[in-house]
């Protein structure tokens, strides 16, 4: 086993470097890409957390995106605020939505749940359209993203360096929080509701109160995505809560491999460095690649990119 | 005030005819297959542009009504043998995931042959009967009735005729269908590519009422999944019930709001429905 874990721990170290060093020289048109990636495997994350680990089908994860997106957003153009202030305001728009909403739909089963979800985003999605006043509808709001003090001295989020060592930041963080939530015993927990949730409920687990813990971090997680999208792109619009995006959390996540919290950034960065740069010159048929990719990748390999290692590399075990 | 209440309250059931005609073939695949068609919408798509090619090519809208059904029962046949036979059995997410894909497949297929402009089919039976003071365009009464006798001519399939008896037997109990010696695989396979005729009808009937673009069916295909639900799997009469309700909802509060609202309303109608009876309206067929 241990020399599994080498291998892991390698490739996990090997990448960061490469993160922290790559985008010095890389043009600009690939950084952008290369920091996109980031965002949505972070967004993808939030529905792997929710799906691949706990088991319950999230259509709606678009709502936290737009949510958390939102509250940083109106608290810099209604408030006036600064940036730490304006992030803390939007995660805290994103863990009390999920608190509320998660308390009401975790108590439903399978489709139900599946449908709450979708249509929670919906009716988000039609009210930021139909609240221009508040929301600014499709056109949204455009803001200059506030500086990123730091005490001593203050990070300018203008130069596309910085803002990609901050989205870099944040969302290396956010995984390895996750990462070690589901190495300890609560996420341990909440993998045995997806495994057997009658099981899980007769041992003596709080299981209501696992799969709400369980939603509220994947919304948050997938919530920040939605702020650092801010801060790559100063702007946000109604469109954010469009179901499409929900449904590319599940696309990205799947390829990746489910369960497995590196699937969805693996996932996220084959298919959209596929879209970016493949489409303009396969822009016509890139769709059509992208459902044969999803069919196959779920009929042959349902474990994903990063699930099939995994267990080659792994003998007899699961790879965690 | 209250002419257009009553107006908007019947476009509202002529929608909801329409509505019914897709969804029973969302829950006629689900209840008999256990796969969540989520490309259902591309088929409706695809009957509508049926139509406006019969309009174009074959000089009359009401080709269509024989042949796009005919044509999406052959799309249904092709996708069934190429993909949904391998998802039969697997987990019902699975099956979620498999026809995202396909949606992507045949939605972009449709864009590239039909382009992405929304054109318009006139209005096959352009006279209006008089109705509270005004008129009221006859193509939309025929919409209703045509659709009432598709899910009518449906349901004495499924109860009168030998195959109808398969399809039913093996809903209820596939093992012991196996074992009396019913073809199951064939039963799957029509069920498919009815369901798939279902969803054209549905797109040829709607074709003259809205404009055909390349992705209607990703507004009616989340209304579909509501009414299924709504209705409780597997129950046609619960699903006419259903998709007439929501539509009525939405027609008459969209005289009070704008559309969006209305919509919004309508999705409220049914979690209020889904809180007080989650096991649907008729409860599971």
């Amino acid at each position: 086993m241990s020399s599994q874990k080498n291998i892991f721990r390698l490739l996990a170290l090997a990448s960061l470097a490469a993160l922290i060093i790559l985008p010095i020289f890389l043009p600009p048109f690939q950084r952008y890409i290369l920091t996109e990636i980031l965002i949505w495997g972070l967004f993808a994350l939030g529905f792997d957390i929710i799906f691949g680990c706990t088991g319950l089908l999230n259509f709606g994860m678009s709502s936290f995106f737009g949510m958390g997106s939102y509250g940083f957003v109106l608290s810099i153009v209604k408030l006036g605020f600064g940036f730490w202030p304006a992030l803390f305001i939007g995660i805290l728009t994103v863990v009390v939505f999920s608190i509320v909403t998660g308390a009401v739909m975790t108590r439903f089963k399978s489709h139900y749940f599946i449908v709450f979800t979708i249509v929670m985003s919906m009716i988000l999605f039609f009210l930021a359209m139909n609240l221009r006043k508040f929301t600014g509808g499709d056109e949204g709001y455009t803001i200059l993203v506030p500086s990123l003090s730091l005490g001593i001295t203050d990070i300018s989020l203008a130069h596309p360096l910085n803002r990609y060592y901050v989205i870099l930041f944040f969302s290396a963080m956010a995984f390895l929080f996750v990462q070690k939530i589901f190495r300890s015993p609560l996420g341990r927990a909440i993998i045995a509701i997806k495994e057997n949730e009658e099981r899980a409920k007769i041992i003596g687990y709080n299981t209501p109160l696992l799969k709400l813990i369980s939603f509220t971090l994947s919304g948050t997680v997938s919530g920040l995505a939605g702020i650092l999208y801010v801060i790559l792109n100063s702007t946000t619009n109604a469109e954010v809560f469009f179901w499409i995006l929900s449904g590319k959390a599940v696309m990205w996540t799947v390829v990746g491999g489910l369960g497995t919290l590196w699937g969805p950034f693996v996932g996220a960065g084959v298919l959209v460095f596929f879209e970016d740069i493949l489409s303009s010159w396969l822009v016509k048929i890139y769709p059509i690649l992208i459902g044969l990719i999803l069919i196959t990748v779920i009929l042959l390999a349902p474990q994903g990119i990063v699930g099939y290692f995994q267990k080659i590399w792994t003998p007899g075990g699961n790879g965690k | 005030m209250i002419e257009l209440l009553i107006s908007q309250a019947v476009n509202g059931f002529v929608w909801g005819w329409i509505l019914a005609l897709i969804s029973i073939g969302l829950t006629l695949i689900y209840g008999q297959l256990g796969i969540i068609n989520v490309a259902h919408g591309v088929l409706y798509t695809l009957g509508a542009v049926g139509a406006y090619y019969s309009f174009a090519w074959l000089g009359g809208w009401g080709w269509s009504l024989l042949l796009s059904p005919i044509f999406l029962a052959f799309v249904g046949f092709i996708l069934y043998q190429t993909t949904i036979r391998f998802a039969l059995g697997r987990d019902p997410i699975v099956t979620v995931i498999i026809t995202y894909g396909i949606l992507f497949i045949l939605e972009q297929m449709t864009f590239l042959f039909y382009g992405g402009i929304p054109r318009t089919i006139p209005n096959p039976i352009d006279y209006g009967i008089p109705f509270m003071g005004s008129t009221y365009p006859l193509y939309r009464v025929f919409c209703a009735g045509f659709s009432f006798l598709a899910i009518a001519g449906l349901m004495i399939f499924l109860k009168k005729t030998r195959f109808g008896l398969w399809i039913r037997a093996t809903k209820q109990d596939y093992e012991t269908a196996l074992n009396m010696g019913i073809p199951i695989r064939r039963v799957y396979l029509s069920t498919f590519c009815l369901g798939a005729a279902m969803a054209a009808l549905g797109g040829v009937l709607a074709a003259p009422i809205s404009s055909v673009n390349f992705n209607m069916g990703n507004n009616i295909i989340i209304d579909a999944f509501i009414v299924v639900i709504m209705a409780g799997f597997g129950s046609i009469p619960g699903t006419i019930v259903a998709a007439l309700i929501i539509e009525i909802v939405i027609g008459v509060s969209a005289s009070f709001f704008n559309p969006v609202l209305a919509k919004v309303i309508g999705l409220g109608v049914m979690l209020v429905a889904l809180f007080f009876r989650p096991e649907g309206i008729f409860g599971e067929d």
